[in-house]
């Protein structure tokens, strides 16, 4: 419906005569975005040229559907989770905005903020990978396999009350698509990777997406989110600073309020009221806590003594100096039973710890120097010595996609001399007088390390001691985790070290590391804001991945998975670093967990969000303490899912 | 020929008369000299070498590689090991290495052991290992010598603005005077520490070490200038209103003579007893900026660092202790020289107010 122009210009003039002093009211619908969004639909276009936006009645909908509603899938909660209490958890740094897209959104925060909690229209079983229920309670796949349709849950809706309907998804593309939030990422991917959205009642949409893919339902089609659209009125040019501290009504289980937020200090998340999907199945033994309280502490080592405490309820003890010294078996809390230790092997993609080598760097665009540079780091040492023979080398990037890894790819030992090797073959044999190789030229062959995690900056050390041998000089710079990734994102590293935790999905993404696209601009010029941290550009590479990104025949896209991770490996971009099988916590005793602990393909139980809190053990540990009682030493290891 | 004055030697006696400051003061110089060699006594290079005939001096000179002495590697020769295997196969070659014959940055891995370890009078660890198996005693050592040049330069620095600033604002008097105490004023109150650590963190990350020391000097400098202006500006205020200065000036003296040949030579006591304050501020910043990883970039030697480190990891006390004691004792040490330089200089010998 087309707004009455005329009448409203009376109405607020009528307004202004009232209330002279409503300036800001004025403002806000001069910025009101409904009549742009209406536009949009009309004339949006996908990228192939045809119209994106459909709207058709219900008898349109094809009549040999088959719904599915993931009804065979066994709920992963626990029937026996208590309801209520708050869980006491730290964020590194204060956020720096609520948004979940645009600026600084891609934050630690943004777990809490979106991902964690937000429903999208179909979930994806965590133990077997199956859709599962969440805004949609029904699905079926078009002949096409390209169109997926939804039947949207009627009691959807979101924390401020808006219900979901089809609108608020039609929204989404809109919303992603504009160039207001500031995301070129976002804004490509949903233009690229959907043709079209359907319409057919408030609650039956269609989904069609770009290319038919073996996961096109979960990974690309089911995955959309929807947006709330009367939150979204004034979504405009200026969305970046206008909505910086407005938390976007969610469809989850928790939502933070402007009490919740104490500038500098803790954000802390409050479950919704009568949250809509409280009795679902799959959702009603899962998001148990009413508060998630999240102190800032931006010192590692003051968490420690915070979770010692007993002021935060759980702390991981991924490094191995924290499993084996920190809390050791020995340590008095743990040996009294109030704090339980646990290692939790799982089967996921594992993250990519390791050296993302910019090859536009000067001389790091030498693929002789990026070659004798994996021999010159000694991982195995590091892992050895500074984590205890815990971890394991890493040997691609993409490890732990099953078939979709080729495993005969191994990284690169340390060997000094075969470095030296290749350092010659760039030009670099003479040693200068401290023992560095230099070229013709006087250049030095020295590099700075850009490492974002400053608990493993002395890993880091080590690996820079022992490339000297190599005849190389690597610096290291640790700046504050935030300031890492924006110097990452702009691509003004010379080696990145960090790692990409990768969602678990059955196939990796390759378009977001290796595509030369999200290196350089058409221009020539370098592309920031995207993952391709290695400003990776081969041609060829770039050809292989189109080409699996179209497929939706998995042995061809196997075939070229594995010719795209050789040729990564040839062209040595990456510097594999290390990975662990597993993860490991230690919690207070009051923390509870499902009998399995976790699923399968969890690599954090803030993922599956399972757990519970006992507040009445909280109190009886604590009384303990005092008393002196002890309880039964846990240190548990969960091995079902390890692979041997 | 060049003599002291009566009155230096004077002051001189009396500082040395002081015990206390006197023993901390060769204490401090003695360790100052060793730092200076301190790659002859804490090292990992070998002080002298006889291979096949040549003598060899790796201390100060290139590096030599293993293949010089017929091993099979091109990067530097492991010393010790060398020493270890000419001694196993009774060659008549033969070296000579350093008391600690480890040097700040080497990590000393041994199979199925996880540093940091205890102290170990076998390996030569008199302090023990931090975590990733340097010689913690090495990393004192060298953070001393650091420490101390990085102090002499932020001195330097300090005295050249301060004293430029203070005496013009007490020589100049009116105006100048009036707004640059106000301009000290501001300025001192700015959280010098917070402004490091902005800058720091703008830094480019490609920035070379060197760079990165002088960048972190001139903002430390900038922001510590203050005190000393303002004492200085007193003592000059005060020289200024001197008949002595009165006479200089009737008798035609340019007012860079009055400054430099009357003024500032009177304020000596000012500036020489307000050096030991200004080194123990360098120190103290600089090792608190380490701490907290905004100071001089890994693996440089320092204290900030190993006690960083040692808070993380109480269960190995001799870091931390290390890192403590060293940073007490020399703090103590320079305070004590400090007290005694401002007796030796006060004029009142004999004072009610001791």
């Amino acid at each position: 419906m087309k707004p009455n122009i005329p009448s409203l210009l009376a109405l607020s003039a009528l307004a202004l005569t009232l209330f002279p002093s409503c300036e800001a009211k004025k403002e806000a619908s001069k910025n009101d975005v409904t009549a742009e969004v209406q536009a949009f639909y009309k004339e949006a276009k996908n990228d192939k040229g045809e119209p994106f936006y459909h709207i058709k009645t219900i008898a349109d909908l094809p009549a040999d559907l088959k719904w599915e509603d993931g009804a065979e899938q066994q709920e992963y909660g626990s029937p026996d989770a208590k309801k209520g209490g708050t869980f006491r958890h730290y964020i590194p740094d204060y956020p720096r905005t609520l948004r979940h897209i645009g600026p600084d959104a891609n934050e630690a925060m943004r777990g809490y903020v979106l991902d964690y909690f937000a429903l999208t229209l179909i979930g994806r079983h965590p133990n077997t990978l199956k859709p599962i229920p969440a805004l949609a309670k029904q699905w079926a796949r078009g002949a096409d396999k390209k169109t997926f349709y939804f039947r949207i849950d009627p009691d959807a809706r979101f924390s401020d009350g808006e219900p979901v309907r089809a609108d608020n998804f039609l929204f989404t593309f809109f919303f992603m698509r504009s160039s207001y939030h500031k995301d070129p990422w976002y804004q490509e991917q949903f233009k690229k990777r959907y043709d079209a959205i359907t319409k057919y009642d408030d609650l039956t949409i269609a989904v069609t997406v770009a290319e038919a893919k073996p996961d096109s339902l979960e990974g690309h089609a089911g995955s959309l989110t929807p947006t709330p659209i009367g939150f979204m009125k004034q979504f405009g040019e200026d969305y970046v600073q206008a909505y910086n501290w407005k938390f976007e009504p969610t469809t989850g289980a928790y939502e933070i309020k402007e009490s919740g937020l104490k500038k500098g200090q803790s954000v802390t998340l409050t479950h919704v009221k009568d949250w809509w999907a409280k009795d679902k199945k799959f959702y009603r033994q899962l998001f148990n806590p009413d508060r998630i309280q999240l102190e800032v502490i931006r010192d590692p080592n003051k968490v420690v003594e915070v979770f010692r405490n007993g002021e935060i309820d759980s702390f991981r003890l991924n490094l191995p100096e924290r499993w084996h010294k920190t809390f050791a078996d020995t340590d008095p809390l743990v040996e009294k039973g109030y704090i339980n230790k646990v290692t939790f092997f799982n089967q996921i993609p594992r993250p990519t710890y390791g050296f993302w080598v910019n090859s536009s760097r000067p001389l790091l665009n030498n693929l002789d120097v990026r070659v004798g540079l994996h021999f010159a780091c000694n991982w195995d040492l590091v892992i050895q010595q500074v984590f205890y023979g815990d971890y394991e080398r890493l040997n691609i990037a993409e490890e732990g996609f099953g078939e979709f890894t080729d495993t005969s790819i191994k990284a690169r030992p340390f060997d000094p001399n075969k470095a030296a090797e290749y350092f010659a073959k760039a030009g670099f044999t003479e040693r200068g007088a401290d023992g560095i190789l230099k070229n013709a030229q006087g250049q030095r062959l020295a590099f700075t390390i850009t490492n974002s995690y400053k608990p493993l900056e002395s890993a880091l050390v080590v690996v820079q001691q022992e490339a000297k041998k190599a005849g190389l000089d690597l610096s290291i710079d640790t700046p504050e985790s935030t300031a890492a990734w924006k110097r990452f994102n702009e691509k003004k590293h010379d080696l990145a070290f960090t790692a990409f935790n990768i969602s678990v999905e059955p196939y990796p993404r390759f378009w977001e590391d290796w595509h030369s696209s999200n290196a350089y601009n058409t221009d020539g010029s370098v592309k920031t804001d995207t993952n391709n941290f290695t400003q990776a550009n081969d041609k060829e590479v770039d050809a292989w991945i189109t080409r699996y990104d179209k497929s939706e025949d998995l042995a061809e896209m196997k075939d070229l998975a594995w010719k795209i991770e050789r040729r990564v490996h040839d062209n040595a971009w990456f510097v594999p670093g290390f990975k662990s099988p597993w993860y490991r916590v230690g919690h207070w005793r009051w923390l509870k967990f499902p009998a399995e602990f976790d699923t399968r393909t969890s690599r954090d139980f803030e993922e599956s969000w399972a757990f519970w809190i006992d507040e009445d053990e909280r109190k009886a540990t604590q009384e303990a303490m005092k008393s002196g009682k002890t309880f039964e030493k846990t240190v548990k290891s969960y091995e079902q899912w390890h692979l041997k | 020929m060049f003599r002291f004055s009566p009155l230096t030697i004077k002051k001189w006696n009396r500082f040395r008369s002081l015990k206390r400051g006197w023993w901390s003061f060769v204490v401090l110089v003695t360790l100052l000299v060793m730092s200076l060699f301190a790659e002859l006594l804490v090292n990992k290079r070998a002080l002298f070498v006889s291979a096949n005939g040549h003598w060899y001096f790796p201390t100060y000179t290139s590096f030599h590689s293993g293949r010089q002495f017929g091993l099979d590697y091109d990067y530097e020769v492991n010393y010790r090991e060398l020493q270890a295997k000419w001694k196993k196969d009774g060659s008549p070659n033969w070296l000579m290495m350093p008391p600690i014959p480890w040097d700040a940055y080497e990590n000393d891995f041994r199979k199925d052991l996880n540093h940091p370890l205890p102290p170990d009078l076998e390996r030569r660890h008199l302090l023990g290992t931090d975590k990733i198996g340097r010689d913690v005693l090495a990393r004192v050592f060298y953070g001393f010598r650091i420490n101390m040049i990085f102090a002499f330069v932020f001195a330097t620095g300090v005295y050249l603005l301060g004293i430029i600033i203070g005496c013009t604002m007490g020589y100049a008097g009116g105006w100048v005077d009036l707004y640059g105490q106000r301009l000290v004023e501001i300025w001192s109150n700015i959280p010098f520490l917070y402004m490091v650590m902005i800058g720091v963190s703008l830094l480019p990350s490609n920035l070379p070490l060197f760079w990165r020391v002088v960048i972190l000097l001139t903002i430390m400098t900038i922001f510590s200038w203050a005190g000393l202006a303002a004492f200085l500006r007193t003592a000059t205020f005060r020289e200024k209103a001197r008949d002595y200065v009165a006479s200089a000036s009737i008798s035609g003296a340019s007012h860079l003579r009055l400054i430099f040949h009357h003024v500032l030579p009177n304020t000596l006591s000012t500036l020489v007893t307000f050096l030991p304050f200004t080194v123990m501020e360098s120190i103290g910043s600089l090792n608190a900026l380490d701490y907290l990883s905004f100071g001089l970039p890994p693996p440089t030697p320092s204290w900030g660092d190993l006690l960083h480190e040692g808070v993380g990891d109480l269960e190995a006390p001799w870091v931390v202790l290390s890192a403590f004691l060293a940073i007490t004792i020399v703090l103590l040490l320079i305070s004590f020289v400090g007290e005694a330089l401002r007796d030796a200089y006060d004029p009142k010998k004999f004072t009610t107010y001791r």
